[in-house]
């Protein structure tokens, strides 16, 4: 669902993506773990076509997306690490927003389950967005990728902001998406979220994928991918 | 998907207090211009509806006296007023109100309306044009300065291009609905402005005029909103934005106006009053004076005149000597100001032109001009005006010779018309050009305006699909 072949990005000298190749399975999530500037980032940037790799191919369900920058975005969803919204609209009407954009006209009813299973109480959902702390943005944030039902999900540093609460609550809800078939390539720093609901972890340095960490049968100990982490970087 | 853009964009910016305040401080100033002008011209109207019926009274009932008395009597007229020049002031406050017409003479016309205003009103202020071609710029670049850098910067354009969003579509949703925000303010006040066309008693002709200037204003908006989003685009940031767009209405609606002015008149000098006056002196006196018999000129024609009817003197003539030589007096005359009247007409006619060819780097100022025409406040429907009334200077004092020359007898000084003859005399009626006439003349800065529209536009997308998230 999600793959990349040899995908790299140069920046003058400065190779921010070196020939990364990675499949990522319907039903799966990868956790990239990496310091800032890793390549993390670089990586989902080129998933999104924002950034035009030097080499190598993305694929989101087998279309380039460098070829298909708009068509490829049909199948996708993303959760960037701040979720800013507009400030005048409530909860509600920004998911109605940005699921229009999408191409999706829904029922008031649908979207309020949508805020409510991404952990935003209902009488929030009504209020304008300028009242909202970061974390009940992001709730909003995880709505709109819900709303948009896409087969691949990619996530980027998503539980930022978060409370531990609503973090655990986050990952039930990966764990849901998982069963039902969504590809998911997630960056973090959250070596414990990655280790719950991750099925395999790769650690980037210097824009390589240095290490693959598998976790399908969730064997691995956070201790453990700690240590490999601190030695990898 | 560009609706469901403007629509949020729209209702996004409703919510928002700038706006809120921004449409206040606008709907205060609009209003207040609206009724200003409104009184200031229905004031201004009766004022001059008043004194044309008095002079035509006066003329009619002036003593009895010799018809080439009357012609150094002479009389006025007004410059009419239109129903739209409450709208667009143009360059009513600067030209002369009154024209005093008499024998022997053109005369220029007197009276401006900035001449008895404080220098407030002197720049010319606060009318609906004025709110509308430099205020509402403003107005447009504080709502859109941020349209796609806000986004850019606070990392929304990354989540709407996730959705699958085009740049371009971005655009053109952005761009409507700032349309809309700006139509949603300025709507109101077209009404009000044809509310005020209403009680003028506009006719057909003016409500059409003033359709025109509706749709004129929207272009002029559009050509804002898409640099505003343009600036917004290309900077990247909010402030650089700002400033840009700041920069680029200082450029257009301030500098560009007073450069264009000031290159025409380098360009093309206008003669100062004094060389002005001593040319026509001098032109006239090498002609015939009507009221000179020791004029080598008068003298001359007076040698041909007794020739060509075989008679040794002017009383036996077939006609009134004296009668026929004011008129040819009046006859060189009329040549002699037409020449330099003409000569002064040419330069200003220049210097429109190079203000025209100006005005295309400006979309205000293409704004401005259109929309004056439209008003019937511009320089050349001006010109027009004091060309009719030359016109109908040279037919009435050509009646009056005309009636000396037939119908007196030579040196019948104290022969009198009276009211009957006067009522008789032509009276002057002036129509200003009619739209149809007037249209095509604006093809060339209308379609001016569509190009920035255009190019704005284009050049706008440009700038959006290059950003990158």
């Amino acid at each position: 669902m999600i793959s990349a072949t040899h995908l790299t990005k140069h920046y003058g000298d400065k190779v921010a993506l070196d020939t990364l190749t990675l499949d990522i399975a319907p039903g799966e999530i990868f956790c990239l773990l990496g310091q800032n500037g890793a390549g993390k980032t670089t990586t989902i940037n080129c998933f999104l076509a924002f950034v035009q790799p030097s080499a190598g191919h993305a694929f989101i369900n087998g279309l380039d997306v460098a070829k298909h920058p708009v068509e490829s975005k049909k199948y996708l969803a993303y959760l960037p690490e701040v979720v800013m919204l507009y400030p005048n609209l409530t909860g509600l009407e920004n998911l109605d927003y940005f699921s229009r954009l999408a191409g999706y006209k829904q029922e008031k009813g649908a979207l309020l389950t949508y805020l409510e299973t991404a952990g935003l109480e209902t009488k929030d959902c009504l209020r304008r967005v300028s009242g909202y702390s970061k974390g009940m943005r992001q709730k909003v944030g995880i709505a709109i990728a819900l709303a948009k039902k896409a087969k691949a999900l990619f996530l980027d540093e998503p539980t930022s902001g978060l409370d531990p609460k609503a973090s655990n609550d986050f990952s039930k809800l990966l764990l849901e998406l998982r069963n039902d078939g969504v590809a998911m390539l997630m960056a973090t720093h959250d070596i414990f979220r990655a280790k719950d609901v991750a099925n395999r972890i790769g650690i980037m340095k210097d824009g390589r994928l240095v290490n693959v960490l598998d976790n399908s049968r969730n064997t691995l100990h956070a201790k453990e991918i700690e240590e490999l982490y601190l030695q990898t970087i | 998907m560009i609706f469901e853009i403007a629509k949020q964009e729209c209702r996004s910016l409703l919510r928002e207090r700038r706006f809120q305040v921004a449409a206040l401080l606008l709907s205060g100033l609009f209003l207040l211009s609206l009724f200003g002008a409104y009184e200031y011209y229905t004031a201004l109207k009766k004022q001059h509806d008043a004194a044309a019926t008095t002079a035509r009274y006066q003329w009619e009932n002036q003593k009895d006296k010799n018809p080439h008395s009357a012609a150094h009597y002479g009389t006025y007229v007004f410059k009419p007023i239109y129903p739209l020049s409450y709208f667009d002031r143009g360059v009513d406050a600067y030209t002369g109100n009154t024209l005093f017409l008499e024998g022997h003479r053109s005369n220029q016309a007197k009276y401006r309306g900035a001449e008895d205003r404080s220098a407030f009103a002197r720049l010319g202020v606060l009318t609906p044009a004025f709110v509308l071609s430099i205020l509402f710029p403003l107005f447009i670049i504080v709502l859109g300065f941020g349209a796609m850098a806000a986004e850019l910067e606070n990392g929304n354009l990354r989540l709407l291009l996730a959705q699958g969003l085009r740049p371009a579509t971005l655009f053109w949703g952005k761009s409507l609905g700032l349309w809309a925000a700006t139509m949603a303010l300025a709507a109101p006040f077209f009404l009000a402005g044809a509310g005020g066309l209403l009680l003028l008693g506009a006719d057909a002709e003016h409500w059409l005029r003033y359709a025109f200037e509706v749709l004129l204003y929207t272009a002029y908006f559009g050509c804002f909103i898409h640099l505003t989003l343009l600036f917004s685009a290309a900077t990247k940031r909010q402030n650089a934005s700002l400033v840009a767009s700041l920069g680029v209405w200082v450029l257009v609606c301030l500098i560009a106006p007073k450069a264009a002015v000031n290159l025409a008149k380098q360009l093309y000098p206008t003669p100062t009053t004094l060389d002005y006056q001593n040319a026509v002196k001098e032109d006239l006196e090498k002609g015939v004076d009507g009221h000179d018999a020791t004029d080598a000129f008068t003298k001359k024609l007076e040698a041909e005149t007794l020739k060509k009817y075989g008679v040794d003197s002017v009383q036996h003539l077939p006609f009134n000597w004296d009668g026929f030589i004011m008129q040819k007096g009046e006859e060189h005359e009329t040549l002699v100001f037409q020449k330099h009247k003409q000569q002064l007409l040419d330069v200003y006619a220049k210097q429109q032109q190079v203000h025209r060819a100006a005005a295309v780097v400006s979309p205000f100022m293409l704004t401005n001009s259109l929309s004056q025409r439209l008003a019937g406040t511009d320089v050349a429907t001006y010109f027009d005006f004091l060309a009719a009334a030359e016109r109908y200077r040279i037919q009435l004092i050509g009646e009056l010779n005309g009636d000396l020359t037939r119908n007196f007898k030579y040196g019948d000084w104290d022969g009198k018309r009276g009211k009957a003859f006067f009522a008789q005399n032509v009276a002057f009626e002036y129509r200003p050009p009619a739209l149809k006439s007037v249209l095509s003349g604006l093809a060339a800065s209308a379609l001016a305006l569509l190009a920035w529209l255009l190019v704005s536009g284009v050049l706008a997308v440009f700038f959006f699909k290059r950003v990158k998230p």
